[in-house]
This record gives structure tokens, C-alpha cells and sequence, in this order.
């Protein structure tokens, strides 16, 4: 008698345990999605471009062709530049001006460029070589954040893009 | 890598991909992996019939001209060097585009970058579905790239013909030197994609001309080509398919290839399982042909420029008069990179 109460309090113990850890697991992977929504939610995106640029605001559907390596009828634009950055807006750009994943994308620029003859779009990893050479490059446009934006020196914002 | 940091210089851009790949026969004694090359492995080790390595090149001549050039080499075809591409691109306008030169013959959903490795999941597209024995035409093509929000539209209409001296699939097939011409070929290929759906349709006809031995086998015989292919990419499954038609009516020859294709996206994994299949009804000369291969593979995405694939093919062969190489299975492992 005494032994099976002992081993159902010890079942009890281990289902609390369980229980326990996956809440606990729930609750962080929650807490990560929710901050990460909010954050994602909160961030304006824009278009930049170097503060001497004659660049103006352009259709958003002819952003969205030239990072796909078509070109444009209106724009001064020459390149476009991947800001990779900082993942949560490159995500966004993704999404809210493609309108594709990251390995949509992908799938999508490797098939044009070995099947149509495409230039490959210019992708930065670091901020600071990408407001550089947006500097340098003053038909060269590229995104960020707004609050990003408004803190970089020798650089525009051109038009919100989201 | 896809993208790139800042290696375009000036107005010139290089791009280049390479597939490094061994297989054996394990079970059978060969197995022909690459049709139009005539890439065959046996039960020896071999790099010979997949690797390969391409190198593109575009340049600007002025604001709206290009040269393209794309060279290649591949194992199967003994590592000499080829002119895959080499055309003038003239943009009309934002939507037009004319090209004139070399290019790959856009049949089929993969023919513009079938040794591309990189750009597909398995070692090599589906070898029933691609065994066409022309890849290439010199000629002129129209493209057509409208706006439509979301989606994206490619509307391709070509003319050309070539003309290809000791084709390298029939004299392999019939163990005798074949000359074969395609000529005033007149095909158009339709293409609407978004994230995850794309729809391909394809169609072209022409005429054949073949010296077989030096002895004229057929002249301006008419052929015509049909395609569909719908690939799907819904959540983490890829399901991907294309169906396909040949027809040499003066000849009673009348091909029907399909493949399909099921894939599942485990973060940098696809493991992947595919049919494919050929079958040629017998003709009034007795002519058959009837072959399919089932194959599981897996590749894995080392980083967003380099994959890692192996590959195990059951290929079936039941032709009675035109039989290809026999029942076979092969295993094959590589790595395919795109820089």
C-alpha cells in the first residue's frame, strides 16, 4: 500500500515536472515571438540614398523589380543594395516589398541570374560599409529603419517603403 | 553567393557555379545520368558525368546594350570548354528586351540552367524528363517582363536553329557518328510566379534534318515540342512537376516524359523523392522506347552559397527494341557552389 503511494506520488512529480518545463518552453518561445512581432510591427521602413543624391521618391513596384535585377522605366536609380544587416528589416523588406521569403528570393535571383543572364544585387553586411558606399555611390539606393536612418549621417531617407 | 558585395565592377559583372560530383553504378552496369552529354556511370568511381564548372560574364556596351557570355566546362563532355551563352541583350524598355546570339534552348522547366547544380535540389534534374539531344540555338529572342504587383510574369518568344556535328547523345546511342540540325524553330515559353507557386508552359516546332554515318537519314522533318510544369512551395513541402510531349509525326515518333517531385524544407535540409519516367509507344519502324527512374536524395545547405547533396537512382528500363542502358542503381554524392 505504502509503496504504491510512493510511486504515484512519484508520477505526480514527474507529470508536474513536465508539465512545468513545457510551460515554461511555451511561455519563452511566446515571449520571443511577441517581442519580435513587436518590434517588427513598430519598425518603419524606408528607402535611403546619399544625401547628395538627385534620387527622388520612385513607385514602389519599380523597387521591388530592380532588387530583382530588372530595370526600371522612371528612376535615376542605378543599383540597388541588400541591406543584411539587420535581419527583423531585411525580413520586412522581404515581405513587405517583395512580397517573398528569403528563400523565395534566393530561388528567385539564382534562376535569373543563370537562366536570363541577370547582375546579382549588391548585398551589405555592415552598416557602415553600406552608408559609405551609399555615399560614394549617389544612384545607388538601399533601406533601413527610419530610427536608423535619422541617426546616420551623410545619408537620406528617399520614401518610407513600409 | 547570389548576391554579392560590390564584386561588379564598373559596368562588368562575373558570376560562376560548380558542381564537383562522384557516383558509381552499385547495382546494374551503367546508368545514363546526363542525356544531352551523354553522361554514363559504371560500377567504377567516376566524376565525369556531373561535375562541371561555369563561369558568366556581363558587360554593358552602353545604357541599354549587353554582352552575355557564358562558358562552361563539364566532365561529361571530356572538360572542354563551351560557349553556353554568347548574345548581345538590347533593352527596348522596361518590359522589352531583344536578344541576339547563343543561348540554351528553353524546352524544358530546367534547360537554361541544367548544370547550374546549385539551383535545384537534386544532383541532376530528373534524367527521363531531359533527354533531348539540342541545348543550345543560335538565334533571336523576344522577352517580355510586365508589371504585375506581386507576381512575376516572363513571356519568352525565340527563333533559331542549330546545328550540332557528332551529336554526343545519338553517337552514343547508336554507336555511330550523327549530325543532327535543328532548324527554323519558332517557340514561345509563358511564366507567372509569385513566393510560392510558379506556372511554366512551353511550346516549339521546327524541322530536323539527320546524317547518320554520313548517309541522310531524314530531312526537314517536322517536330513539335509541349510542355507544363507547376512547382509549389507551401510552407515546408515543395512539390514540383512537369509534364511534357514530343511528336515527329512523319517519323510515327511520339514521346511523352513527365516528372514529379516531393520535398520537405528541415531548416538547411530537403530530404526528396522523385519520379521520372519516358515512354515512346512502339512505332511503324518498330521503334520503342520506355524507361523511368525513382530517386531519394537529400541536400543540404551548407551556407546561402554552397550545397551538399547525395543521391541514390533505381532506374527501370523497359524498352524491347530501344533499349538505353538497362535496370541500374546508383549512388552519387557533391557539392554544387554558386559564386
Amino acid at each position: 500500500m505504502l509503496f504504491s503511494k510512493v510511486i504515484i506520488l512519484k508520477a505526480n512529480i514527474k507529470n508536474r515536472v513536465f508539465n512545468f518545463l513545457v510551460t515554461a518552453i511555451l511561455a519563452v518561445m511566446l515571449s520571443h515571438v511577441v517581442v519580435n512581432m513587436s518590434y517588427a510591427e513598430s519598425t518603419t521602413g524606408v528607402l535611403v540614398a546619399a544625401e547628395s543624391s538627385p534620387i527622388q521618391k520612385t513607385n514602389i513596384l519599380e523597387i521591388r523589380r530592380m532588387y530583382l535585377g530588372l530595370p526600371s522605366s522612371t528612376s535615376l536609380i542605378k543599383n540597388t543594395v541588400m541591406n543584411i544587416s539587420d535581419s527583423t528589416v531585411y525580413r520586412m523588406f522581404l515581405k513587405n516589398i517583395m512580397h517573398m521569403t528569403d528563400k523565395g528570393y534566393r530561388r528567385k535571383m539564382v534562376k535569373r541570374i543563370f537562366r536570363q543572364g541577370g547582375k546579382k544585387v549588391i548585398e551589405m553586411q555592415d552598416i557602415t560599409e553600406l552608408v559609405n558606399y551609399l555615399v560614394e555611390n549617389p544612384y545607388d539606393v538601399s533601406f533601413m529603419s527610419e530610427d536608423m536612418a535619422k541617426n546616420t549621417k551623410g545619408i537620406k531617407v528617399v520614401q518610407v517603403l513600409w | 553567393m547570389l548576391m554579392h558585395s560590390a564584386t561588379s565592377y564598373a559596368d562588368i559583372s562575373f558570376s560562376g557555379y560548380a558542381s564537383i560530383t562522384a557516383g558509381k553504378v552499385i547495382k546494374g552496369e551503367e546508368f545514363l545520368a546526363d542525356y544531352p552529354k551523354a553522361g554514363v556511370y559504371d560500377s567504377d568511381w567516376s566524376f565525369s558525368p556531373d561535375t562541371s564548372v561555369g563561369v558568366q560574364l556581363i558587360t554593358d556596351l552602353n545604357d541599354d546594350l549587353e554582352l552575355v557570355i557564358q562558358a562552361i566546362s563539364n566532365g561529361a563532355s571530356d572538360y572542354d570548354i563551351d560557349l553556353d551563352w554568347a548574345y548581345v541583350n538590347y533593352q527596348l524598355n522596361s518590359e522589352f528586351s531583344l536578344q541576339a546570339g547563343r543561348k540554351r534552348l528553353p524546352l524544358y522547366y530546367y534547360s537554361e540552367f541544367f548544370d547550374v547544380g546549385y539551383a535545384y535540389y537534386w544532383t541532376r534534374p530528373p534524367v527521363d524528363n531531359y533527354t533531348w539531344q539540342i541545348s543550345h540555338y543560335n538565334g533571336l529572342s523576344l522577352q517580355y517582363q510586365p508589371y504585375l504587383g506581386e507576381w512575376d510574369a516572363l513571356f519568352n518568344l525565340y527563333t533559331g536553329r542549330e546545328d550540332s556535328g557528332d551529336n554526343e547523345l545519338l553517337s552514343f546511342l547508336s554507336g555511330a557518328p550523327v549530325d543532327e540540325t535543328w532548324k527554323n524553330m519558332v517557340g514561345i515559353v509563358a511564366e507567372l510566379s509569385k513566393d510560392w507557386v510558379e506556372f511554366r508552359a512551353t511550346f516549339m516546332q521546327g524541322q530536323l534534318d539527320r546524317t547518320v554515318n554520313g548517309i541522310v537519314t531524314d530531312e526537314d522533318v517536322k517536330q513539335k515540342f509541349s510542355g507544363v510544369s507547376v512547382n509549389l512551395y507551401f510552407y515546408d513541402f515543395i512539390i514540383l512537376s512537369e509534364f511534357n510531349q514530343y511528336d515527329r509525326s512523319a517519323s510515327d515518333i511520339h514521346v511523352d516524359t513527365h516528372m514529379l517531385s516531393i520535398g520537405y524544407q528541415l531548416g538547411d535540409y530537403i530530404p526528396h523523392i522523385t519520379h521520372s519516367a519516358l515512354r515512346q509507344e512502339e512505332n511503324l519502324a518498330g521503334g520503342d522506347e520506355d524507361h523511368n527512374t525513382t530517386s531519394i536524395g537529400l541536400r543540404w545547405d551548407y551556407n546561402k552559397s554552397t550545397a551538399v547533396k547525395i543521391q541514390y537512382d533505381k532506374a527501370e528500363d523497359k524498352g524491347v527494341h530501344i533499349p538505353v542502358l538497362g535496370d541500374s542503381e546508383t549512388f552519387s554524392l557533391g557539392i554544387d557552389v554558386v559564386f
